[in-house]
């Protein structure tokens, strides 16, 4: 055969052998929405159908909604009569989505959802995030009503992208298409996933894979691809009475790749190389249902999916009770987490794959559905964060009757001594009183969080939460817990009394009741008001505390005006707040963080984009069914563009205050503005935007407010001194270069646990009482600078004549005349130790006052022995140098500070003595990869050192460090007008 | 990289009128004939001259894109195999098969490789001798085309193809003239979606006979339209050497030096026998 007619032959049969009938299907993108919908081989069916429903929230029927989420009017609804889901407008985006279109809330009729957003993307970068510009409604009642939404990639005009949510009558969950196409001339490495914000104190994930279910590797995005694994099902539940479990099975693919993390969750289709013309579909349901039971139902109507798609074989139904010893009888125990909680594991050892969780009922039965596995089956029952019993699953999957160990009840009152008119609002802390008890209740959701000793309840949600518990005035409040010895200490704030009760002994089944009294304190005298002016609560996407408790801890904490400052969201509490009649303990403004999620600014020799970190923004007026409660969207812009969005909002008397400015990073998110550009404290703001990241300050970006333009900074951020240290040098240096503004201290609270609301706090010397508070001129006080902050401890300054009168703290210069003196006082409640006080000028630190020199009281539980520090002294005694250069001072007070060091010379402290060696060099510093850090809160004392610093504060509130700062005094000492000093502020 | 193609490319003229023996005529040997090195996935835009050959070819090429503020970077490479018949005088066909193609993206962390084959592409080609100035001149059209599902993928159809009018000038004994107009067309269907894409292209290459057995080549070609806008002026450069008997090995590389183009380099090493 000659060459010719072999190469003619080859080729042929080549072709032949490679051409096939392989027709490119259709989709809705091309145009056949109405041939093409997701998940079509999936039948459900019920009697009677629901009503089907697809609109706006506003013009949703009643019983159609969901009890609980963040759906605003111009939302769509979609419902039909099972499940409901709101898919944001276009122009409504939340969380890390560019736009609308993506799920932000999902659940059975009438449930509270927990989901922040679900959002698809393509890849990691913002330009691959799936952005949309249009909704189209379909309603084909009574067959079915979707919302498709139509766009490209954000950034890749070429790509163009589609989702369409349907729901047909009786599905239990909301079928999903997505579906993209390469119209790009270049080939990339795409997915379509589901990016799933939980926001780290809402639902966690629940991951069937070895050695995981509620704890999967940290996600880190440099190694994000080597974390990649496929599950059967996507599932997670907020654990709390009234949380819905998530479940998502793929309708056309056998498993769903991506990761799980606390944070977000990203669950599509695999990694592939995604060549120009090529296109990426993924379909899948997305389910939600139950309340307190964990995520056992929804993850069973995933499985369902994929046993009526993929040819899966049934489930093993995994069913028992769990029963406690009543007097000889098995009484059933369950119908909330902290009693019992029963997780189905595959294998053994650490390596065991957790394959279902459910919350038993009141009664104590479950019932679990788990994939069909090959390898042994058996179950763990949890009570109260312990593994408290344990055994094999039978075949049949019938583990019967499970005893455990019953609860102790305490019951609690907590009294000023006036048991007729209770007005008291406390916290009660239990601490194991003894290392055994200590061992044996120690607990955790399933591994997940820190661990509580005793774990009275999920740490982030409503109380009791970890160790702790609220209790109102008028009642007794009765709690359960494991049996075991315990201290109990009752806390009303750092203005009252601390109450303790030692040894307390619950035996399993009985009930103790306690009597506690904490009396106030005259700690911060007339005319000042505390205030939190940074906390969040349910509306922030990553805070789980109910309105109702959240509203307690202001009460319980002490503390007199609240700044409701939740991520992206503005509320009040003000219905709250009136339902439990609190209105004349506690003045909330309505306020916002504002919190970018969308990396987009470009920083001087930085390589990847950043965001701008956090602000605080109040007084707000929510507006109900708007879009983030009536605040704009706030990516994309510098600080100074911000303001001038915020400031028609919050008005000319209105507080703009730059948050934690120092604060590291999570998830590749700034948290603080100065540490987002760099800014180095050392060097000179230049006077314009020379192009550095100092000079980034002079910017004014939408030519109104420059981007410096804040007018409060959050120097003290939580009890400890972690924040505190890296701020205040920040603070110093802008004082000294002629930007002072008003330092404040404040708890950002996200719930009863991490992070206590009141500690820290600020003062601000208003003049007045709270009955009289008027709001702007609380925030005129605010920006004026008369204020100090503060985790327990009070400073008050004066300046003037001797003989007096004198002026206090405020932002105006002061000139000094000869002989004026600075009064100085220090109050804290006798549990809270001080033993120094410090000035701080331009040149630097320095103690006035140490140990002896200040008083100590005598009973730490007492109510003597509140002053601990009062003198006067010559305004030129308190400067560092003698002369007429204009300067700056500030007065803290509180314990020798920890020693930290600046091992990446950046200007800001950054590593403490890690090793404990008395040197902080390159031996503290605990991770290889890094140069520096980290920069920890000094350990609380142990159970048995009654007699160290910290020991009573820290029994309350783990890891507080008593200190306390005013703002600054500038002093104009030749009259002729404050001329700042000029860098070198603080060390 | 452009300014060593440059140097090369000066280098190559200067010494032209040193070169070895002059050819028969314009056509007789294949040696002459410009490197193909594409930017296009499928070789829809490979370059020839207007010369018909017959002859077998098995050829590696590859390509480059590194975009680092963008966090993106695609790497290709490719073994194809091509055969080509001259019928009668002045009518070649031919069909060339792609065996592998590996292609690896990378965006920001994510990184996927994708292993296929395919396609098939065939072509014709045609040409007539003349003579310009004294000069013998070879002038013709080519017509080359990618089957349709003849990729391993066949969830998407695709489809390309160039039409393109060529011609070959002896402009000394030791230099030869290529140019070329084509006209570039792609397609693409897949689930979501359809996609086209066309160009147009002028090119223009040297092939300077260093020895009997080496020449020496370098070109520039103009694309637009396949971006939108000027996609392209790209610099060529390669070596096209006889080995033994009819056996042949050409190496090339072009870079793209203006336009949208985001390939930062093209690459081609081909081993031929002639028939």
């Amino acid at each position: 055969m000659s060459w010719k007619r072999a190469s003619v032959a080859a080729a042929v049969t080549a072709a032949v052998g490679m051409i096939q009938l392989g027709c490119p299907g259709e989709s809705c993108l091309r145009g056949a929405c109405e041939e093409v919908r997701a998940c079509d081989g999936l039948e459900y069916t019920c009697e009677p159908a629901g009503t089907l429903y697809v609109g706006p929230v506003a013009g949703a029927p009643a019983e159609l909604r969901l009890a609980r989420g963040e759906g605003a009017d111009d939302d769509i609804l979609v419902s039909n009569g099972v499940v409901t889901a709101v898919i944001d407008a276009i122009a409504a985006p939340h969380g890390l989505a560019p736009t609308g279109g993506t799920l932000l809330d999902l659940g059975a009729v009438g449930a509270e959802d927990d989901l922040v957003n679900v959002y698809q993307i393509a890849g990691i970068l913002p330009d691959d995030a799936l952005a949309y510009e249009t909704l189209e409604l379909v309603d084909r009642a009574p067959d079915y009503v979707a919302v498709i939404a139509r766009g490209r990639l954000d950034g890749r005009d070429e790509v163009d992208v589609l989702t369409r949510y349907e729901l047909r009558p009786c599905d239990p969950g909301v079928r999903v298409r997505t579906e993209l196409f390469n119209g790009s001339p270049e080939a990339h490495a795409w997915v379509v996933a589901d990016v799933s914000q939980w926001g780290t104190r809402k639902a966690v994930p629940f991951a069937s894979r070895p050695g995981q279910g509620y704890v999967q590797p940290e996600l880190d995005l440099l190694e994000l691809q080597s974390l990649y694994d496929s599950y059967d099902v996507g599932a997670a539940w907020a654990p709390s009475p009234t949380g819905q479990g998530y479940a998502v099975a793929a309708c056309n693919q056998g498993a769903l790749d991506g990761i799980n993390d606390l944070q977000i969750s990203a669950l599509g289709t695999s990694l592939e190389l995604v060549r120009p013309g090529e296109s990426v579909v993924l379909e899948r349901l997305w389910t939600a249902t139950g309340a307190g039971e964990g995520p056992a139902d929804a993850v069973e109507t995933a499985l369902g999916v994929r046993q009526q798609l993929l040819g899966d074989a049934a489930p093993l139904i995994v069913a028992g009770r769990v029963v406690v010893d009543d007097a000889g009888t098995a009484v059933g125990l369950g119908g909330d987490v902290r009693r019992a909680s029963v997780v189905v594991l595959a294998g053994d050892g650490d390596g065991a794959t957790p394959l279902g969780h459910v919350i038993p009922a009141a009664d104590g039965t479950f019932r679990v559905a788990v994939p069909p596995n090959t390898e042994a089956l058996r179950y763990e029952v949890s009570s109260f964060g312990r593994v408290v019993a344990s055994g094999a699953v039978p075949a049949e999957g019938n583990v019967g009757d499970v005893m455990i160990e019953a609860p102790g009840r305490l019951t609690v009152t907590v009294s000023d001594g006036d048991m007729k008119n209770p007005r008291v609002f406390s916290q009660v802390v239990v601490l194991p009183a003894d290392d055994a008890t200590d061992a044996a209740v120690r607990g955790t959701f399933h591994g997940r969080f820190d661990a509580c000793a005793p774990w009275l309840g999920p740490p982030h949600g409503g109380a009791p939460a970890c160790n702790r518990v609220l209790v109102p005035p008028e009642g007794l409040e009765t709690f359960e817990l494991p049996a075991g010895r315990y201290d109990v200490y009752a806390t009303a704030g750092p203005e009252f009394t601390l109450a303790q009760r030692l040894d307390v002994e619950v035996a399993p089944g009985e009930e103790q009741g306690l009597i506690l009294f904490v009396q106030p304190l005259d700690v911060v005298p007339d005319g000042w008001l505390t205030a939190d002016l940074h906390v969040h609560g349910r509306a922030s996407f990553d805070s789980a505390i109910p309105d109702e408790d959240r509203v307690q801890t202001f009460v319980s904490a002490g503390v007199d005006v609240i700044a409701a400052t939740d991520h992206d969201f503005v509320v009040d509490y003000a219905a709250t707040i009136a339902a439990l009649g609190l209105g004349d303990r506690v003045r909330v403004m309505g306020g916002i963080e504002t919190t970018q999620l969308i990396p987009w600014m470009d920083v001087p020799d930085e390589d990847f984009p950043k965001v701008i970190g956090h602000f605080n923004f109040w007084p707000l007026v929510p507006v109900p069914g708007a879009f983030r409660g009536g605040a704009p969207w706030d990516e994309l812009v510098e600080p100074g563009a911000l303001y001038d969005l915020m400031d028609p909002l919050i008005g000319g008397e209105g507080i703009r205050l730059m948050n934690h400015p120092w604060d590291e990073s999570q998830s590749g998110r700034d948290l603080g503005y100065l540490r987002a550009i760099g800014y180095d404290p050392r060097v000179p703001i230049p006077d314009a935007d020379d192009g550095s990241r100092n000079g980034m300050l002079q910017r004014a970006p939408a030519g109104g407010r420059k981007n410096l333009e804040w007018n409060a900074l959050e120097v003290g951020n939580g009890a400890g001194v972690q924040e505190l240290m890296k701020a205040r040098v920040l603070w110093w240096s802008l004082i000294s270069q002629g930007y002072p503004v008003a330092g404040v201290a404040n708890s950002d609270s996200h719930g009863l646990t991490d992070q206590h609301l009141g500690w820290a706090r600020t003062y601000v010397a208003t003049g007045g009482d709270l009955a009289g508070f008027d709001e702007d001129a609380f925030n005129a006080a605010v920006r004026a600078g008369k204020t100090g902050g503060g985790s327990g401890v009070f400073v008050s300054v004066e300046v003037g004549p001797a003989a007096g009168p004198r002026r206090g703290l405020g932002l105006e210069p002061y000139a000094p005349a000869a002989g004026d003196v600075v009064a100085i006082e220090v109050r804290a409640a006798p549990w809270i130790d001080v033993s120094e006080v410090r000035v701080v000028t331009s040149a630097g630190v320095r103690v006035l006052a140490s140990g002896g020199e200040l008083s100590q009281p005598a009973d730490p539980l007492g109510t003597d022995g509140i002053v601990r520090y009062q003198a006067t002294i010559p305004v030129e005694d308190l400067l560092d140098a003698p002369g007429t250069g204009d300067d700056w001072f500030s007065i803290e007070a509180g314990l020798p500070l920890p020693a930290y060091a600046d091992l990446d010379d950046d200007g800001v402290p950054d590593t403490g003595d890690n090793n404990g060696d008395g040197v902080i060099d390159a031996r503290d510093v605990e991770d290889p990869d890094d140069d520096a850090g980290p920069m920890n809160d000094p350990e609380p004392p142990g159970l048995d050192e009654v007699d160290a610093p910290r020991f009573w504060m820290t029994r309350v509130v783990p890891y507080a460090f008593p200190y306390a700062f005013t703002s600054p005094i500038l002093v104009d000492r030749d009259g002729g007008g404050w001329t700042a000093p000029g860098v070198g502020g603080g060390a | 990289m452009r300014r060593g193609l440059a140097v090369v490319t000066a280098l190559v003229i200067c010494t032209a009128a040193h070169a070895g023996e002059a050819r028969a005529d314009l056509c007789s040997d294949s040696v002459d004939d410009p490197v193909p090195v594409t930017l296009r996935d499928g070789a829809i835009d490979a370059l020839r001259s207007a010369c018909m050959r017959s002859d077998l070819d098995v050829r590696l090429g590859g390509y480059a894109l590194i975009d680092t503020p963008d966090f993106y970077g695609t790497l290709g490479g490719e073994l194809a195999v091509g055969i080509r018949f001259v019928e009668h005088a002045g009518f070649e066909w031919g069909a060339t098969i792609r065996l592998l193609d590996v292609t690896f993206a990378q965006t920001a962390v994510l990184s996927a490789t994708d292993t296929t084959y395919g396609p098939i592409s065939v072509h014709a080609a045609a040409s007539r001798a003349a003579r310009l100035g004294g000069r013998e001149l070879q002038w013709g059209g080519l017509i080359r085309g990618e089957l349709p599902f003849t990729r391993a993928e066949l969830d998407t159809s695709t489809a390309g193809g160039q039409l393109a009018g060529l011609a070959s000038l002896e402009a000394s004994r030791t230099l030869v003239l290529h140019g070329r107009v084509a006209l570039l067309g792609w397609y693409a269907s897949s689930a979501a979606g359809r996609d086209t894409r066309g160009a147009v292209a002028v090119t223009a290459d040297a092939s300077v006979r260093m020895l009997a057995w080496l020449s020496l080549t370098g070109g520039a070609e103009v694309q637009a339209g396949w971006y939108g806008g000027l996609d392209h002026v790209a610099a060529r450069a390669g070596a096209h050497w006889r080995v033994f008997g009819p056996w042949r090995v050409d190496a090339g590389l072009a870079v793209p030096v203006v336009g949208d183009e985001r390939t930062d380099v093209a690459f081609t090493l081909g081993l031929r026998r002639d028939r």
